[in-house]
């Protein structure tokens, strides 16, 4: 019997292997996903049929966490728009599906939250190989998609992206390298890269190679890892002997936390600059028990909570008092991308997909995070934020215009 | 060199502490145990509640977890184990995975999927090896998975309970026969094997974080090392371990982070290759 159960759970296991290596490194190759559903409070508020908004977010798996900070922010902003009469009169609806950040699953629950929940709007993924998956049916399902955190710059790097119905509210990546290079290129003469083993990993990389170049920044070595990577330490002594001026790391918080300590163990110096959400709240939650292991990290990204615009403050208010917790980057983006989305609704004084989409290309309004249109790539260019972790606490060193 | 090859061992200790009581599992009650990773991930978990609602040191919240570990695994056995073990091996094998399903979305709902922390007001704290730089939590993972070991020898070695511990993975029938109390011995085994995952989870907790799928994860490892090692051999575990931590520490290191988990199955691939049976393994007569 021993035999015959280890032959099989050989088999089975390096299937599970299989699958999986080849659901991170490659788009619609991947393990069927958990779609699920569910509606958020504050849907009532108004008479009148409910505009659905569909979540295509990560419920499960080793990013979660961002998908709970994504229903926090989508939960605050349809609270307040429900609260002051809706969108037309009418009140907004939240379903959500399980995305899982992989492609597979996300295009799943891209059809789930089209043909089950019938949504006139999408809005997530939170990781761009999910996104870049989602965008490819888009033309098919003929919903509009807002995207708010994802940074891969392929996803608007052509004109009418998913056929147009595709739109990204936050600065990507090739706009941010293209100031934060120059940031990094001003202290540093060697970089070492690590990113998380996806689109969005692999996209800052060749963002920053590409610019360190004329800046004759050399890239002494690029690492990647998958999300929820529990150990670094190896990786880190061999890049301790490389020596290099500075680490870029393009990850998220809960994978920063272990790697920043694991960095002061092996009591490195580099500089640390990062993209992603590292130089965020949720990051200073992780390492409270000893925040001098963030400091001096210096972080590009398309939200901070120190941006001195009225509603970026009154948001950071509302969040506190309606989640006991300060405001998260990806709890303040969905936020601003329900936002977004009221304001199309409004302009193109229609709420079904098509009067969406159009409201979406059309939209022109002053938000928390700067003036909020979109260009022919379906690209809208807000603030870009330039962030230090400085005696425990994040400064914001300076807020960046990034409209051509 | 040396710091990756340390690094690589304080891996395959927490991995040994993981896969010794699969095997544990397997070789005595004849269950394929799919939420024994999600047992390491309640024993981290454990820690962090110990430490952030009680108020206790690091040390005093993993004598907590253990006990907890302990009661958790003889519950483990009342209501998952006991109903399926008369029954085909499928059945325990699909219970378990159901359980292992239930304890890491339970843990998502009443935890979050937020990664926590547990301290242990050393954590950056580190020590000098043979030139190599470690962590004291590291060296503490090394020093206490050999203890460990070393007291599971002594007691399936020398106790009467370990005896016939031993008794019952060799002919659980001829137990029976001799009088020994097959359900005692277990529940003793499941116990057993809850608390060095606990151990294992305790251990790591403070190095890595704690969070509701770091079970998944290893339990992908620890059937790797299983079946390496041969299913039900405790030295074929320890032996697998090491082979497996040294190769992810050096591919971490010289090849890419991304590619480890590729370089230990292909390593498994290569022994199933030459051995079958696993590395400790018996070949048996299938009729």
């Amino acid at each position: 019997m021993t035999r015959k159960i280890t032959r099989w759970l050989a088999t089975t296991t390096t299937l599970i292997v299989a699958f999986s290596l080849a659901a991170c490194g490659s788009v619609g190759s991947s393990a069927s996903p958990d779609a699920t559903s569910g509606s958020t409070p504050g849907a009532s508020a108004t008479p009148g049929e409910p505009i659905r908004i569909g979540l295509n977010i990560p419920m499960s798996g080793a990013v979660s966490y961002l998908g709970e900070d994504f229903i926090q922010g989508v939960t605050l902003a349809v609270e307040e728009i429900n609260d002051a009469g809706g969108v037309l009169g009418r009140p907004l609806e939240v379903v959500t599906a399980d995305g899982e950040c992989a492609p597979q699953p996300a295009v799943t629950a891209a059809r789930h939250l089209a043909d089950v929940e019938e949504v006139d709007v999408m809005m997530g993924q939170v990781c761009s190989s999910a996104g870049l998956a989602v965008m490819e049916i888009l033309p098919e399902l003929q919903i509009p998609n807002l995207t708010v955190v994802m940074t891969n710059p392929a996803i608007t790097g052509e004109p009418s992206p998913g056929g147009g119905w595709m739109f990204r509210l936050n600065v990507n990546d090739g706009i941010m390298a293209d100031t934060f290079a120059s940031v990094i290129a001003e202290q540093a003469d060697s970089v070492a890269i690590f990113g998380a083993n996806d689109d969005f990993g692999r996209g800052v990389s060749e963002a920053y190679a590409s610019r360190f170049e004329p800046l004759n920044v050399t890239v002494t070595s690029t690492e990647y890892f998958e999300h929820g990577e529990p150990d670094y330490r190896a990786v880190l002594s061999r890049v301790k002997e490389d020596d290099p001026d500075a680490l870029l790391l393009a990850m998220e918080y809960g994978d920063a936390d272990i790697f920043m300590r694991q960095f002061h163990e092996l009591d490195m110096t580099q500089l640390v600059f990062a993209r992603g959400s590292v130089v965020v709240g949720e990051f200073l939650e992780l390492i409270a028990d000893d925040c001098s292991v963030g400091e001096g990290i210096k972080e590009a990204g398309m939200w901070n909570s120190s941006i001195d615009t009225p509603q970026n403050q009154a948001l950071n208010e509302a969040y506190r008092e309606r989640w006991d917790r300060e405001s998260t980057l990806v709890g303040a983006m969905s936020y601003y991308g329900v936002h977004t989305i009221a304001e199309a609704i409004r302009t193109s004084g229609q709420a079904d997909p098509e009067g969406i989409r159009d409201g979406l290309a059309a939209v022109g309004f002053e938000s928390g995070i700067g003036q909020v249109d979109f260009d022919d790539h379906n690209q809208a260019h807000p603030l870009m934020a330039i962030s230090t972790i400085t005696d425990c606490e994040i400064v914001l060193d300076s807020t960046v215009e990034t409209a051509p | 060199m040396i710091e990756i090859a340390l690094i690589g061992l304080t891996l395959a200790a927490a991995y040994a502490l993981v896969a010794a009581g699969l095997t544990l599992v397997f070789g005595i009650l004849r269950v394929v145990n799919f939420a024994h990773g999600e047992i390491f991930m309640l024993g981290a978990f454990s820690v962090y509640l110990a430490q952030a609602h009680l108020g206790l040191s690091y040390l005093a919240a993993s004598a907590v977890a253990l006990v907890a570990m302990a009661l958790f695994g003889l519950l483990m056995y009342a209501l998952v184990i006991r109903p399926v073990i008369q029954r085909p091996w499928q059945s325990g094998l699909i219970a378990t995975l159901a359980l292992s399903v239930f304890l890491a979305n339970g843990a998502v709902f009443v935890f979050g999927s937020v990664p926590r922390r547990v301290s242990t007001g050393y954590d950056t704290a580190t020590v000098e090896i043979l030139g190599a730089v470690l962590s004291y939590q590291r060296v503490l993972i090394l020093v206490v998975a050999v203890a460990v070991f070393l007291l599971l020898f002594g007691f399936v070695q020398y106790t009467k309970t370990g005896k016939a511990m031993r008794a019952a993975a060799q002919n659980p029938d001829a137990c029976i026969v001799f009088g020994i109390n097959l359900q005692y011995v277990t529940a003793v085994t499941m116990v057993l094997a809850a608390v060095m995952a606990g151990v294992a989870g305790a251990l790591v907790a403070p190095v890595f974080s704690v969070w509701p799928h770091m079970g998944m994860q290893m339990t992908l490892k620890a059937f790797a090392i299983v079946i390496m090692g041969g299913f039900g051999r405790i030295q074929g575990a320890i032996v697998a371990a090491l082979i497996v931590g040294l190769v992810e520490s050096f591919t971490a290191a010289y090849v890419s982070l991304a590619f480890k988990d590729v370089f230990v199955f292909a390593a498994l691939v290569v022994v199933l290759l030459v051995r079958p049976e696993g590395l400790f393994g018996q070949k048996e007569r299938v009729s």
